[in-house]
């Protein structure tokens, strides 16, 4: 009926900006959004519940609960671009996104890094439902290559991590060895596994450690893992070398090559895909394998396609849900409460899951505008403010979240991570090494249990 | 030196001493399996123990135990099943406490997470040893059933449907004649030559005790 229509995307906007709000809140991950927006759940149903007697849809107001929760997370995930760029803070899905959104920020184009992320979101959105239904049927009956997917994907994280470490160009010791020499590759070779090493042994030690936020919130400790390797530590370098922030340029739109931003939002969607399959996989990891597949400079494309990544895993964790009832991400374990999720294992998809795709296409839509608005708010007064004092700011604000969030043992994650994450930026080697924190923890995971 | 060649031992010492740290940071055990008290620690991980008052398997290979702990139960979720654990079995699990359909349950995620204490003194039914043999194997245990085919040296112990039938390794005590009921106490070993299971109850801290007595 038109009228249930109507409610689900007035619901979608309301969601879709709720989400743009939430995603500029520094630390708030999706799943800890997703927590909060369930314990209101009652409440929200409960103020809808007349929309029932108008409806022909049974549940009404729970629907519209589930959609609203749907596009929340939809624009977080476009939205939390902003402070990753600005504040050089990233949650966990985006810590790779600092290396070249700041790089962007550095070079007065802010902006257009906001903008590029907003681009690889919104075409990760339209070729995720494209890709929807050869997903269902490759993934499950008939193709059944779940299975599949699950036994080969520590072989590629190893290869992954090794092509990674091999392909070093950074020469750390070239004063000493001469540039270009052998000596001095082998050496930045060298000095990359060690950081992937050390990443990686610091991953593992945190992995089952607890911790408990002071104020009772949710505690990830990632959080002031990837925080502190890809966060604070770059903002402590910036503050040490102190570079000019120089004046933002903002466009309304900018040029791009059709042909690489596809292949970057086609890498970015199915790396995010192939994450959404398995269990303890953030899209974090799905991160590293799309920014292994784009060239190391090529910062634009890089944005492109690690946002596609996180956008196309929040939407094919929607598809694991009903597809196969498993929960691989706290959205999707809200949504289990609230909904009974009917199983997709015909042609024709549950009411239920159409519905949250119309949410999260109309979220997708109004959070592109949004953000390229926010990011220009943004780009316009961050040039008015010091940038030493913003960073001095951004240091004490992620330090302070930090702590709301994990504690004092999470400050001693955050501090050691910072320092594992200066090893990098200050040998000139990639910082993507330090992925080696969710890397190996994952591979082992993945092999031995 | 320069100071950054500093950061290498640093990043090491600190992951020292969060290793030290994170080994501090045990998960808390819950004395009780009250359900105000579970509550409370939702999405946290602790550890948790009880008895087990009913174990099923699930049609995906995962098993679920309810466990009590004096007088409140709690579900247990074992993602990996395992088919020794049986009621009267005291285990000690270690996983994240969740709300699974408005019941909480203790989510463990592999078999390291899992200590199970075996009852001494359960006795044990042949279906019960028949459904995991190999989990038996070489252990001391106590089994039911009725004596057939008795022999100067052995005899079988049966169902009572006749549905199992194990070979018991020892003579029959004077009171105990055909198709009555035994406890039987002694280990469970594999035949490699028979290709079948026996119990050996003739050594001196085993016993064959008619049911009754």
């Amino acid at each position: 009926m038109l009228i249930d229509l109507f409610f689900i995307l007035l619901v979608a906007c309301i969601g879709a900006l709720v989400g743009c709000g939430t995603g500029v809140v520094v630390g708030l991950h999706i799943n800890n959004l997703s927590l909060i927006l369930l314990s209101i759940s009652g409440i929200f149903c409960y103020v809808l519940a007349p929309l029932e007697a108008l409806s022909g849809v049974d549940n009404f107001a729970v629907l519209l609960f589930a959609v609203f929760l749907v596009s929340a997370a939809t624009a977080h995930t476009f939205v939390n671009i902003v402070p990753t760029t600005f504040l050089g803070a990233p949650n966990e899905d985006s810590a790779l996104l600092v290396l070249p959104s700041h790089s962007l920020l550095l070079k007065g184009r802010g902006h257009e890094a906001v903008w590029l992320s907003s681009l690889g979101s919104l075409g990760s959105v339209f070729l995720c439902f494209a890709l929807l239904l050869p997903f269902r049927f490759l993934i499950g009956e008939p193709g059944n290559l779940y299975g599949l997917v699950w036994e080969i994907m520590p072989f590629v994280l190893i290869a992954l991590s090794l092509v990674l470490i091999g392909t070093e160009h950074g020469e750390p010791f070239r004063e000493k060895f001469g540039k270009n020499s052998i000596q001095s590759r082998l050496s930045g070779i060298g000095f990359a596994a060690l950081v992937f090493s050390l990443s990686g042994i610091f991953g593992v030690v945190i992995f089952n450690m607890q911790v408990q936020s002071p104020i009772g919130l949710p505690a990830p400790l990632l959080f002031p893992a990837l925080t502190g390797l890809f966060g604070s530590s770059a903002l402590l370098y910036s503050l040490r070398h102190e570079p000019l922030l120089p004046e933002q340029h903002v466009e309304s739109a900018y040029e791009v090559d059709f042909g690489k931003s596809l292949k970057s939002i086609l890498t970015g969607t199915l790396s995010g895909t192939l994450v959404s399959i398995l269990p303890g996989a953030t899209p974090a990891a799905g991160t590293i394998v799309a920014r292994a597949l784009q060239r190391e400079n090529d910062e634009r494309a890089a944005m492109i396609s690690i946002s596609a990544v996180n956008t196309a895993n929040s939407f094919f964790v929607l598809a694991m849900l009903f597809m196969f009832l498993k929960m691989r991400s706290g959205v999707a374990l809200a949504l289990d409460k609230v909904l009974i999720i009917p199983l997709w294992d015909t042609l024709l998809m549950p009411p239920s899951l159409a519905y949250l795709l119309i949410g999260v296409l109309v979220a997708a839509v109004f959070s592109y505008f949004l953000t390229c608005w926010l990011g220009k708010i943004f780009a316009v007064r961050i040039g008015k403010i010091a940038y030493r004092k913003l960073i001095i700011g951004a240091i004490c604000f992620l330090g302070a979240m930090v702590f709301l969030f994990t504690g004092p043992k999470g400050m001693l994650v955050f501090l050691t991570g910072t320092t594992i994450g200066l090893l990098p930026i200050a040998f000139g080697v990639r910082r993507s090494h330090s992925m080696g924190v969710l890397l190996v923890p994952l591979i082992l995971t993945l092999l031995f249990n | 030196m320069k100071p950054k060649y500093l950061l290498i031992p640093l990043s090491a010492g600190l992951i020292f001493i969060l290793y030290f740290v994170a080994g501090l940071s045990n998960p808390v055990e819950l004395n009780s399996c009250d359900p105000t008290t579970i509550a409370n620690y939702e999405n946290r991980i602790v550890r948790l123990r009880g008895t087990v008052t009913e174990s099923r398997i699930t049609d995906t290979g995962s098993q679920l135990l309810q466990i009590k702990n004096r007088e409140d139960t709690v579900m247990v979720f074992l993602q990996n099943a395992d088919p020794g654990i049986s009621e009267g079995d005291v285990i000690v699990a270690k996983g994240k406490i969740q709300n699974y359909r408005g019941e909480w349950e203790l989510l463990v995620a592999t078999d390291k997470d899992l200590e199970v204490k075996r009852n001494p003194d359960r006795t044990i039914s042949l279906q019960e040893l028949a459904s995991c043999p190999a989990r038996w194997e070489q252990m001391k245990v106590k089994v039911t059933g009725s004596v057939t085919n008795p022999h100067p040296h052995y005899f079988y112990l049966t169902t009572k449907e006749g549905t199992h039938r194990l070979k018991v390794l020892a003579p029959l005590p004077t009171n105990v004649v055909a198709n009555d009921s035994v406890t039987v106490e002694g280990f469970f070993y594999w035949d490699k030559e028979k290709f079948s299971y026996y119990l050996d109850a003739r050594s001196g801290d085993c016993s064959v005790i008619k049911v009754g007595c």
